[in-house]
């Protein structure tokens, strides 16, 4: 077979064949609604979480995000509290102009060993991501970052 | 040089500063052209699972081991990975079926038809496709790329005509691929820095690109060919997006691949 | 429908009482539910994983409750102590309904 009619040949051919879709992909047609979902801005976030007890400060959350994002799809973030598991009941990541602030909740038990947790987020621009650690005591302490979230690079 | 050891010396002295004189006003660090996104910050994402690894193991393994076509057969009844897993790395190249140079995208394909008896087989943009090269390319991780441009007239062909493609300027802002990957290389574009996609360019260290691609774009949360990529960066850069499979492009990625050489494959990659 | 996972242990030679990395992934659009279709302009439904539960034999040691903005295919990675040998299972469940589990063997 020369070359012009084999590469027509695969050229035509289309994804035709059917698989059981257990090795493949799961979306096919996607659900629509009417409306996105509700918003839920910073202030909101940080209330359900807090229930409007004061935040502070603290060098014992190690927050590491990048400094500026290669892309808003894709963000590794690593949270680390600096104490005793024990101490630790929870972290949690808010990104402060996302429609939901809040990312995620990681809640520990001492069998954890360490209160880490390290994620991949989405940052919808440039905004501060804020790691909050609910401490055992019920008090809150807070790190946060500001990270650049660009266009970036070619496409 | 000359027999005076100190004129010898200071000649050296004189030509080195001359040189990084001549180097320097070529080229401009990613720091002094803008500011662009830090090695350390570059770090943070080579740490983590690449999801490209579990659609690999997962989803290219299972079609590798599915029987298919009317010999329902798959393709691990024929091929061991251990032998396989050599061959990889010299894709694109020559098949004497076709008289022509062709990706391993295109080997699966005609192995489907002629040995599998696949009456319609993958596409070339299928994901099945795609994840039957990302498992082909992760179990080659380790081997070298080493793909053959010269050892008769049809490679020879494909790889000057594959230069041509990269280094022809075309679209609407009339550049080529060349004008970012060679002639700007190591100045920053959108807070990334450009590089040369082969082991380097003028002095500049390159990323050796086709050792580690496809790869899992982060911006489209999936597995992307080298092929789809260069189809990407066209659109991206203005110029008319050329067919997967086509002549220009199988050629391109022959040119591409042959800049990796000696090059260790790591695939899927995992980028922006 | 389960869907793909991994789960990979760090470091591999660990002895009793060391702290280990789990660290996981699964594939998961994640859609946030503020995309919007081009044809007909509607949202496409919010689906997400919004809620991983580790067990360590018997007994639930990590929750975890996620949101959209969560990335696609999400990795996530933590800690335990190898306190003994047992099943670590991992399990996944999106807003849908849809559970994936996961079985790793600790071996101390």
């Amino acid at each position: 077979m020369d070359r012009r009619s084999f590469l027509k040949t695969t050229a035509l051919a289309t994804a035709g064949l059917t698989f059981g879709s257990s090795i493949l992909f799961h979306s096919n047609a996607a659900e629509l609604v009417d409306s996105p979902p509700p918003k839920k801005p910073y202030d909101e976030a940080l209330k359900e979480i807090t229930k409007g007890k004061s935040v502070s400060d603290s060098d014992k959350v190690k927050l590491v995000a990048p400094e500026i994002a290669e892309n808003g799809a894709v963000v590794p973030i690593t949270v680390e509290v600096e104490l005793p598991i024990e101490q630790v009941k929870a972290i949690h990541i808010l990104a402060d102009k996302n429609w939901n602030a809040r990312t995620m909740s990681v809640y520990f038990t001492p069998a954890n060993g360490k209160a880490y947790i390290s994620t991949r987020i989405r940052l919808a621009e440039t905004m501060n991501v804020v790691a909050i650690a609910e401490l055992a005591d019920g008090t809150f302490i807070k790190a946060q970052k500001p990270v650049k979230v660009t266009i970036g690079g070619c496409g | 040089m000359f027999k005076d050891k100190k004129k010898n010396r200071r000649m050296f002295f004189i030509l080195v500063a001359a040189g990084s004189l001549a180097v320097s006003s070529k080229v401009i660090s990613a720091e002094d052209a803008g500011q662009a996104i830090s090695e350390e910050d570059l770090k943070l994402y080579k740490s983590g699972i690449n999801p490209g690894e579990v659609f690999a193991q997962d989803v290219g393994g299972a079609l590798f081991n599915k029987p298919m076509g009317t010999s329902n057969k798959s393709c691990s009844s024929c091929h061991s990975e251990e032998k396989l897993k050599k061959a990889v790395g010299t894709y694109p190249k020559y098949d004497p079926k076709v008289n022509a140079v062709i990706s391993l995208q295109q080997r699966i394909q005609m192995c489907q038809k002629l040995n599998q008896g696949v009456d319609k087989p993958f596409d070339l943009k299928s994901q099945e496709n795609t994840a039957l090269l990302t498992y082909l390319k992760y179990i080659a991780s380790g081997e070298k790329i080493n793909v053959d441009i010269s050892s008769n007239p049809v490679v020879k062909e494909y790889y000057d005509y594959g230069k041509y493609v990269f280094e022809l300027k075309r679209g609407k802002r009339n550049i080529s691929c060349a004008v970012c990957h060679e002639y700007a290389a190591g100045m920053v574009l959108r807070m990334q820095k450009l590089n040369p996609l082969g082991f380097e360019y003028n002095g500049i260290k390159g990323v050796t690109a086709a050792a580690h691609w496809p790869a899992y774009r982060m911006t489209q949360s999936k597995v992307v060919t080298l092929e789809q990529r260069f189809q990407q960066c066209m659109s991206q850069a203005s110029m008319q997006v050329l067919p997967l499979g086509s002549k220009e492009m199988v050629a391109l990625e022959l040119y591409i691949t042959s800049l990796a050489n000696g090059a260790t494959i790591e695939a899927p990659g995992f980028v922006r | 429908m389960p869907r793909s996972a991994m789960v990979k242990i760090s470091p591999k030679d660990y002895k009793k009482d060391d702290l280990i990395q789990i660290s996981t992934v699964i594939m998961h659009p994640m859609d946030t539910g503020l995309v919007k279709d081009k044809e007909t302009g509607k949202y496409i439904a919010a689906n997400y994983i919004n809620l991983v539960e580790v067990f360590y034999g018997d007994e639930k040691i990590t929750t975890m409750e996620l949101s959209g903005s969560v990335s696609a295919n999400p990795f996530i990675s933590f800690y335990i102590k190898a306190t003994k040998s047992a099943p670590l299972k991992i399990v996944w469940k999106d807003n849908k309904g849809d559970v994936t589990e996961k079985v790793i063997d600790i071996k101390v």
